[in-house]
């Protein structure tokens, strides 16, 4: 068996599968860039209708406490733990070479610059990208936003421009809140569990962290904010076929979103430092 | 309820983000990055390896810096630092050895003399240690040579030849023993003899001593005796003495008498008769010209009595005249004051010597104390301080060489063995007193505080203002327990930290009455 029939399979047979693939790949190719399309029009349109009146400040609070609030509990307990764990390994691994001072400076390091943003963005892509996506795709398979243009509203400026700007403010928010947490958990296994110094724990972590370490890691979350909700919207946005359309545009917005969040952290990481 | 609790729970969240935030970017910008007194020094190292920015710059084990930038410059590492300390041209530069992982940090020895540091100075003494690869060099010598040593011992012992060696010696070893464990058996006997000969001996030279003992007192008894019987003999000596110069003297006694009566009896008869009867003319010739020197010097009398009525001549005019007299007076009074003044001169003379108990010396004093008032005095003193007279010079080299470092300070102590003085005008203002002059060679002041009815004096000199890096400043105190005697106590050197030394001491004094009263004393020659 090959991929194009078998080998007793006759050549009318071998042509009409060759183009069957040719079309498929085609159509995915198509159907790529057309996506690609759809999604710097709809982020170029977001941008245009933020800035556009009539500015809806109660319907972007109630995303902000959707994308923020709503994820709150998630995020603080990954962070709190992923603090706590990350230094449990390191502490094994510094103990080797009698520096276990230098966990604590690890361990911030890792959370200020990698941990807090990607881990945040994934946390929230999972629970309000997606929800995000099945909101806003349940309301195009039932034509409510289509009901939308006939009123004469805006679907995007109605729809994404409140979640998109609620991921941008709450999603860096969420990942400095995740680095404190995270460097509690963190003291607290190193500290009062595994009795490393804290004079020395603390004092590296104050000496070799900097501001810029921070600021990098908000500016990851704040991209990755707007991303993960303008991925959600988008796939909503175009969703079709009814509740599995909903389905399907749900778990694509979350597999693009985590793909695309740890994709853009290399680029970003790259170009800031 | 609902539309109030979203804004607010976001609102929440929000504020509590940015608190984190807030409080994490101020946490980690504490570091001297930040700091306003912080400023940027380099230096070259030959071997940067191991430093990267914000290694930690340190003085006496504390951080008082980070490492800003590295850079190359030509085969060497120009490596800038960030500090917030003070530092002078005479920091010393280290890279050291955190552990042996080969953690690195940067240490910093300020020098205390220089010119200080500023922004974007260099420091030019770099120190350089032997790293961890040095001191691995360095162990696989000694290694080597270890295993030299313990091939010599194995060629020696671990062979059969080096065994049957061991076991020779050993063999040999315990025949010596045995031998000698039977020539003092055999021989016990002839030991216990000779213990028993040296305890007869010390037997009879303790009766021995015994006898002396008692002759020596007998003779001592005897010696009495003679020394008794030659005291009497004496006594009988003396009496005879006097009887005989009794009677020689009563001789002499009656017959002077019998001299002036008898012609040609003795020699001291004929002298006074002789002299009677050739003196009886000249003497009234003498007597005449006598009254006539006599009349002489009464006419001169006269005429001089005569002269001064007058109010001719100086004693006349000084008779005479009012004015003159008043000026005579005001003279003589004049005179008295100076003279007076001269007389209240007291002069005073000490030595003094202080111990230190740390240098372990002496330092002596001997002073002249010339005071014309009670309120006023000069002081002169000649020091002996076996600390020397104390010179720093500085010397910076520059050269081209690259293999030396590019310039040189070369700091120089000289210390010369010389005598000192001291030369100081003082003035009392009741409990103070107050001093300035040249104190041990050099300008100084110095202040007295004079307590318990002056028995109690707490002084402090500041002196040397040229000699080191900070002024001569000393303190004490001196106690007069007795009339000449006084102790003496402080410290030295209270400036300068490296040379601060205590003292005790104590001295003597003496004023020109004592000095007269002991001069008078001493026996002519």
């Amino acid at each position: 068996m090959t991929l194009l029939g078998g080998a007793g399979s006759k050549p009318g047979a071998r042509r009409a599968g060759l183009k069957k693939l040719i079309e498929k790949l085609g159509s995915w190719t198509i159907g790529l860039i057309e996506g690609l399309g759809r999604f710097s029009m709809l982020f170029f349109s977001t941008l245009i209708w933020a800035i556009r009146p009539p500015y809806r400040i109660g319907i972007l609070l109630s995303a902000m406490e959707f994308v923020g609030v709503g994820s709150l509990f998630i995020v603080l307990l990954t962070g709190v733990f992923t603090g706590a764990v990350f230094t449990l390994q390191s502490a094994v691994a510094f103990r080797m070479f009698n520096a276990e001072s230098m966990v604590g400076m690890t361990v911030a390091i890792s959370l200020a610059r990698e941990l807090s943003p990607v881990l945040t963005g994934l946390m929230v892509t999972g629970r309000a990208g997606s929800g995000i996506a099945t909101e806003i795709g349940t309301m195009r398979v039932t034509e409510q936003i289509d009901a939308m243009e006939t009123m004469a509203v805006n679907p995007v400026q109605y729809l994404v421009v409140p979640r998109f700007i609620a991921g941008l403010v709450m999603v860096p928010a969420l990942c400095a809140l995740f680095t404190l947490v995270g460097m509690i958990g963190s003291y607290f296994v190193g500290v009062v569990m595994l009795n490393i110094d804290e004079g020395s724990f603390l004092s590296n972590v104050y000496w070799l962290i900097d501001p810029k370490d921070l600021s990098s890691g908000l500016i990851k979350a704040c991209v990755f904010g707007g991303m993960l909700t303008l991925i959600g919207c988008f796939k909503g946005f175009y969703a079709t076929g009814g509740a599995r359309g909903v389905g399907i545009a749900t778990t694509q917005s979350v597999v693009a979103s985590s793909v695309l969040i740890l994709i853009s952290d290399y680029f970003l990481t790259a170009i800031m430092f | 309820m609902k539309k109030l609790f979203t804004p607010f729970s976001v609102g929440l969240v929000v504020l509590v983000a940015l608190a984190a935030s807030i409080w994490m970017f101020g946490a980690v910008r504490e570091g001297i990055g930040d700091d306003p007194s912080g400023y940027r020094v380099w230096a070259f190292f030959r071997d940067a390896s191991g430093l990267t920015a914000k290694t930690r710059v340190v003085v006496a084990g504390i951080t008082v810096g980070q490492i800003d930038n590295i850079e190359l410059a030509g085969d060497q590492a120009k490596v800038w630092m960030l500090v917030n300390t003070p530092l002078t041209d005479q920091t010393h530069i280290a890279k050291r050895s955190a552990s042996l992982l080969g953690e690195y940090f940067i240490q910093l020895s300020p020098g205390a003399l220089g010119e200080p540091l500023k922004d974007g100075d260099q420091i030019t003494l770099v120190d350089y240690d032997a790293d961890t690869s040095d001191l691995l060099n360095e162990a696989k010598v000694i290694v080597e040579n270890v295993r030299d040593v313990t091939a010599s011992l194995k060629r020696i012992v671990g062979e059969r030849q080096g065994e049957d060696k061991i076991v020779e010696i050993l063999d040999k070893l315990n025949n010596t023993v045995s031998e000698l464990q039977r020539v003092i058996g055999e021989n016990g006997h002839k030991v216990d003899r000779i213990i028993n000969n040296v305890e007869k001996v010390s037997a009879d030279a303790r009766v021995m001593a015994a006898d002396a003992k008692a002759f020596v007192k007998d003779f001592k008894g005897s010696a009495k005796g003679i020394m008794k019987d030659a005291e009497k003999v004496a006594s009988n000596a003396r009496v005879i003495v006097e009887n005989v110069r009794d009677a020689v003297g009563d001789t002499g006694g009656a017959s002077k008498p019998g001299d002036d009566s008898e012609e040609g009896s003795g020699d001291g008869v004929k002298v006074a008769s002789g002299g009677a009867g050739d003196g009886g003319k000249g003497a009234v010739g003498r007597l005449q010209s006598a009254l006539n020197h006599l009349d002489n010097t009464l006419a001169h009398t006269n005429s001089i009595v005569q002269k001064i009525d007058e109010g001719d001549g100086s004693i006349g005019r000084l008779v005479n005249d009012g004015h003159l007299i008043d000026t005579v007076t005001e003279l003589v009074d004049e005179g008295k004051d100076y003279i007076s003044g001269l007389l209240r001169l007291q002069t005073i003379v000490a030595i003094r010597s202080e111990y230190y108990m740390q240098s372990k010396n002496s330092k002596n004093y001997v002073s002249l104390m010339l005071q014309p008032r009670p309120d006023k005095y000069y002081l002169l003193q000649l020091v002996d301080d076996p600390r020397g007279n104390t010179k720093f010079r500085e010397t910076i080299t520059r050269t081209t060489d690259s293999t030396e470092d590019p310039v040189v300070h070369t700091q120089e102590t000289i210390t010369e063995d010389t005598f000192r003085f001291s030369l100081e005008f003082a003035k009392r203002i009741y409990m103070f007193t107050g001093r300035v002059g040249i104190i041990e060679s050099t300008g100084g002041v110095g202040l007295d505080v004079h307590l318990l009815g002056d028995d109690l004096q707490i002084s402090t000199d500041l002196f040397g203002f040229a000699e080191n890096v900070n002024p001569h400043l000393k303190f004490w105190a001196t106690y007069n327990f007795f009339t000449y005697l006084y102790l003496a106590a402080g410290i030295d050197e209270l400036l300068n930290k490296d040379y601060t030394d205590w003292f005790i001491g104590g001295g003597i004094q003496f004023n020109d009455r004592d000095l007269k009263a002991l001069l008078g004393s001493v026996p002519s020659p």
